[in-house]
């Protein structure tokens, strides 16, 4: 293969969170938001590339990443093998004019007190016109940005162009504010767009047109798009190769027909479980993960899906914080709570790692021991066989888990996954 | 079958600076006990308008026309107090961002005594804490999220409390609106999934308003669309995807990207603006099927084939 | 006329323009126009002083504290001059302090809160430091203060009433440059790779710009009464010059002789505050974009 366009190796961006003084005085430093924690992808070039994932999985912050509206914590970004991790001004000046990013929401992202031609030709000030030997010279005159803006429309499809020029974004309808925005990136010649969520504001009815608008975009422009979404149908149809997020790392990659055919990781598979067919007479009972998405600050140990992985093994991560969740979920039961009173309040247990503890007092700690054994072997899932032991120290019940096999890419079946079953 | 929710002839006009916006017109729609009808269109169609209308939650500018029969009742006749005490009591409703409905200042527990002691003011706040709990099991929430405050807790926790405010009295119907578009698809299956279930427990009706047709095909068991302020269609879930007759319903079913779809489709044209009057079709300039009828002569609903749909189409 | 300011609008002032005359027929129109109406009735009678005076208002032109009636229709004050041409003249006082006074406020607070909400850190929190210890103090003797010490004159009173509204100007557009700078365009601006300076001009200001009018007003009605409130301690202008408040510091011992000679100015300057206030709160309904927004959420909850 050649060099790729993009590559992105190892990439880590991760957020500190305000505490207050007093948090911080008790709880060691401060909390960071894991929003991407260690992704590696490589885009060739003229491929659309899909990032999948739910809200908050890091797909946005990778896109601002990229344009360098975001710094990276570590990792290293690539743009034609040149290090385009943390340019400084100048070189962000040039980053963006090849790599520029489309919005989910158009009316958003266009000032509501500038028309749309004037957003559009300050673009074009900044950074000077477009030449066909693909360099950039300044506008002589206001009437030379005019008729390059005017080119511009025509190409997006907004004709006549002079119709437009004066409008504002308020008159445009949703999808001709797209084309707003997509010109006014194109205006930079860009070579890579980051497209995020470009259709998820636009109705239902007109949505298609906006792909095929971008497609046809891409043919003409010899674009490369990296494009993002949650909707993995629209993926499966615009993407020639996707990746699927969770909580800040790719969990599967490959080429989107493989991995629709045969998707292998868990998570992959409930999200194309979960997306509703639009054809009642084919309703069926659907086993979904349970739970939500685990807050990026604490991610769940070894592999993060596994609190809510439909197959997950004794080795993919179980801690102390499982015990806590499981206990609150069967709690749910108000009987099971009053029967199982002893081992209770839920706020009492403690999780540290591996380890769930609880100090009971003047509770017999036999007991409770004894009921949270019953009760783990109960749920009958691999955190059962994931038990190193329960035990008594003093007046503390402690729960503690085996260590978690370690995670690594794996080739399977013409795509890399990330789980412990292959 | 009985009808909980009966609607006749139900408008609704916005007096804005530029003029009248039509945002639900003449719209007749019937909600069976215990059922879920999906009501679903593109966004400005008015879907929410009518939803609001039903609760009479509607702001100054609104002007409602028409009969709104709830239990036998018209609601547009009630005082301000009486309707007060059905909203919540016997209709309740939930919306698309469950964050801006809870007070970011009280805590969980408050909101249920709130509510609660809203509509019975001599309940002690322990029993209220009791009736709180006995919900929030329904809706699988722990208890102790009681004592947090609603930035604590997750998208889907909000909203699932919300559903837990609105079962307190046991309404007889919930209108739904855009429950799950804040949320992503796993999630969105689950609280849809949770909500089938507690109206059957409940015996409640849902009107779930929504653009997702994926959604109304997998839950809902009667459909309305509805387009520029008007039902274009309306009819048993199943038939309907299987046949769609109104030329809109068959442009939207198209323009659904799903896993298997091969081509894309997309309707004509802009969706309309509901400012000022209209003649004629209101579907006319994006229609592939219009005839010259179709731009002078609205088209009234009709009930077509064997399973007596209502659709409003000159075609038919 | 609306559709005429909309076609020149890529100009900021018409813009606002024709926001406003769309609405102009809303009861905050109508507010508005009122407001307008009435200050510009007194700035004309200030221009026109000259030839509407009957009297010269510095000179005594009959006995003191004649009742309204006759030649003198507001009366005399206690210096037998006659009420109404000082009235007249002194509209020019008040005027003039506005016009002064809440251009310095305006020149030097917009410029700092663009500046402090755009940057953020460190440095918006010592210019935030410094302005909220100067709005801390309250603005009559923070304004009696200043002219304490830098004495009396129209430039000296006015400069003194601008450093009271410098922070007004500055907290409003501070807050809004800090709410509208985390909105996608302006982050779409910076990721275009615009210049920061063009950010701030091209994408932020416009945005905020509504909030100037507003604060105008509102200001300028405050300020006719700091102004007067400062005559009355004595610390306005000279002696000599025709000034509402001024007059009203001369004759509110003789009140129960003559009313009239306080009653008048009184009720000048509160004409002229409540019609800059219909104009400032009648703007702020029209113009605050946040209010417009949220009136058409309600409708797209989206
Ligand atoms: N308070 C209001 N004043 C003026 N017009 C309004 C108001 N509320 C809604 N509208 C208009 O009425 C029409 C219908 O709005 P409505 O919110 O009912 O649509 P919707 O179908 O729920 O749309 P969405 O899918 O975006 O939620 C729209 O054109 C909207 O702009
Ligand atoms: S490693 Fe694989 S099997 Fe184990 S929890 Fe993660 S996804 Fe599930
Ligand atoms: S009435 Fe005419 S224009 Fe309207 S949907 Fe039917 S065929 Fe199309
Ligand atoms: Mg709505």
């Amino acid at each position: 293969m050649t060099e790729p366009l993009l590559e992105v190796r190892d990439l880590k961006v991760y957020f500190s969170v305000y505490r207050g003084f007093v948090q911080r005085l008790l709880g060691g430093g401060d909390a960071k938001v894991h929003a991407v924690d260690g992704v590696s992808f490589s885009i060739a070039q003229g491929e659309v590339f899909g990032l999948v994932g739910e809200s908050g999985c890091g797909k946005t912050t990778i896109a601002k990443t990229l344009v360098g509206l975001v710094r990276a914590s570590s990792g290293k970004i690539l743009f034609r093998g040149e290090d385009v991790t943390r340019p400084d001004r100048k070189g962000l000046f040039r980053v963006r004019e090849r790599i520029q990013l489309i919005y989910q929401d158009p009316q958003a992202a266009l000032s509501p007190a500038m028309t749309v031609g004037e957003a559009v030709a300050d673009v074009l000030r900044a950074h000077g016109l477009p030449t066909d030997k693909g360099d950039r010279v300044h506008a002589e005159s206001e009437a030379e940005i005019r008729a390059a803006v005017y080119g511009i429309f025509d190409d997006v499809g907004l004709r006549p162009p002079a119709f437009y020029y004066d409008k504002y974004p308020d008159e445009l309808s949703g999808g001709q504010k797209q084309r707003v925005v997509a010109g006014r990136v194109l205006g930079l010649r860009p070579q890579l767009i980051v497209a995020d969520e470009p259709v998820a504001m636009l109705d239902m009815s007109v949505r298609a047109r906006m792909l095929e608008f971008l497609m046809e975009l891409k043919a003409r422009h010899h674009l490369t798009y990296l494009f993002i979404t949650h909707d993995l149908a629209t993926a499966k149809f615009v993407c020639d190769r996707i990746g699927i997020m969770y909580l800040g790392r790719i969990v599967e990659v490959g080429p989107a027909r493989t991995i629709y055919a045969d998707p292998k990781h868990p998570y992959t598979r409930a999200l194309l479980q979960a997306i509703p067919i639009p054809d009642p007479s084919r309703r069926s009972a659907k086993v979904l993960p349970k739970g939500e998405v685990p807050n990026a600050v604490w991610p769940p140990g070894g592999c993060r899906f596994h609190p809510r992985c439909p197959s997950a093994l004794p080795t993919c991560g179980w801690e102390g914080r499982d015990v806590i969740a499981l206990l609150e979920e069967r709690w749910l039961s108000i009987e099971l709570a009053a029967r199982e009173g002893i081992a209770g309040p839920i706020e009492a247990w403690e999780a540290d790692g591996l380890i769930a503890r609880r100090d009971m007092g003047t509770t017999d700690p036999h007991a409770v021991a004894a009921l949270i054994r019953t009760i783990i072997d109960q749920s009958g899932g691999p955190m059962a066989q994931a038990v190193r032991d329960i035990r008594v120290e003093g007046t503390t019940v402690i729960v503690e888990f085996r260590a978690p096999e370690p995670l690594v890419p794996k080739e399977v079946e013409g795509r890399v996954v990330e789980c412990l079953l292959y | 079958m009985t009808a909980v929710l009966e609607l006749e002839h139900l408008s609704v006009t916005y007096e804005t600076t530029q003029g009248g916006v039509h945002a639900v017109q003449d719209v007749d729609l019937t909600i069976a006990s215990g059922s879920i009808m999906g009501l679903v269109g593109e966004s400005g169609c008015g879907k929410s308008t009518l939803g609001r209308a039903i609760l009479r939650l509607l702001p100054d500018n609104a002007d409602m026309q028409g009969s709104v029969r709830f239990a036998g009742r018209d609601l547009l006749s009630l005082s301000a107090k009486q309707v007060r005490d059905l909203r919540g009591r016997n209709l309740a409703m939930i919306f698309q961002d469950p964050m801006t409905r809870l007070n970011p200042l009280m805590r969980i527990r408050d909101h249920f005594i709130e509510t609660i002691r809203a509509h019975d003011p001599e309940v002690r706040p322990e029993d209220a804490l009791e009736r709180a709990k006995k919900v929030l099991a329904d809706v699988r929430v722990p208890s102790d999220r009681l004592g947090m405050y609603p930035h604590e807790l997750s998208g889907g926790m909000r909203q699932r409390i919300m559903i837990a405010l609105c079962l307190l009295f046991n309404p007889a119907l919930l209108i739904a609106d855009e429950p799950t578009t804040a949320l992503d698809v796993i999630l969105e299956a689950q609280i849809l999934q949770l909500l089938q279930s507690i109206m059957h427990e409940y015996d409640m009706a849902v009107l779930l308003i929504t653009h997702n047709l994926g959604l109304v095909a997998e839950f809902a068991d009667r459909v309305a669309v509805m387009y520029a302020g008007r039902i274009a269609e309306e009819g048993a879930t199943v038939p309907l995807f299987r046949e769609p007759r109104h030329p809109y319903t068959q442009g939207l079913l198209r323009s659904v990207i799903d896993l298997e779809t091969t081509k894309l489709y997309s309707v004509p044209g802009e969706p309309p603006s509901l400012l000022g009057d209209s003649i004629g079709c209101p579907f006319f300039p994006r229609c592939e099927k219009r005839m010259s009828v179709c731009e002078t002569v609205f088209p009234e609903i009709r009930l077509v084939g064997e399973d007596r749909r209502k659709v409003a189409c000159h075609l038919y | 006329m609306a559709d005429w300011f909309a076609r020149g609008r890529t100009s900021l002032v018409g813009r606002l323009f024709g926001t406003f005359l769309r609405q102009s027929r809303s009861i905050a129109g109508v507010l508005v126009w009122i407001g307008i109406a009435v200050v510009l009735a007194i700035i004309v009678m200030a221009l026109l002083a000259p030839f509407l005076a009957p009297f010269d208002p510095n000179t005594k032109v009959a006995d003191p504290e004649l009742p309204p009636g006759g030649p003198f229709v507001m009366g005399t004050d206690r210096g037998g001059q006659d009420v109404l041409s000082r009235i007249i003249w002194g509209s020019r006082v008040p005027l003039a302090i506005i016009a002064v006074a809440t251009t310095i406020s305006l020149a030097l607070g917009l410029p700092l809160g663009l500046l402090s909400g755009f940057a953020g850190g460190r440095l918006d929190r010592a210019i935030l430091l410094v302005m909220d210890s100067i709005y801390a103090f309250p603005g009559l003797l923070l304004a009696i203060a200043i002219a304490a010490v830098i004495g009396r004159g129209i430039l000296n009173v006015s400069f003194a009433i601008a450093v009271v509204y410098i922070p007004t100007y500055f907290r409003v557009i501070r807050n809004h440059v800090a709410s509208v700078k985390e909105e996608p365009f302006v982050e779409a601006a910076i990721a275009l790779g615009l210049p920061r300076r063009r950010v701030i001009g091209r994408y932020i200001l416009p945005n905020v710009a509504q909030s100037i009018p507003v604060i105008f007003s509102v200001n300028a009605a405050d300020a006719v009464l700091t102004e007067a409130g400062l005559a009355v301690l004595g610390l306005g202008l000279p002696p000599g010059i025709p000034d509402w408040g001024f007059d009203i510091s001369l004759n509110w011992q003789r009140f129960d002789a003559s009313w009239w000679a306080t009653f008048f100015p009184g009720l000048f300057i509160l004409i002229l505050t409540t019609a800059l206030t219909f104009v400032g709160e009648g703007l702020n309904d029209i113009l605050n974009p946040l209010l417009r927004r949220r009136e058409t959420k309600v409708g797209a909850e989206a």
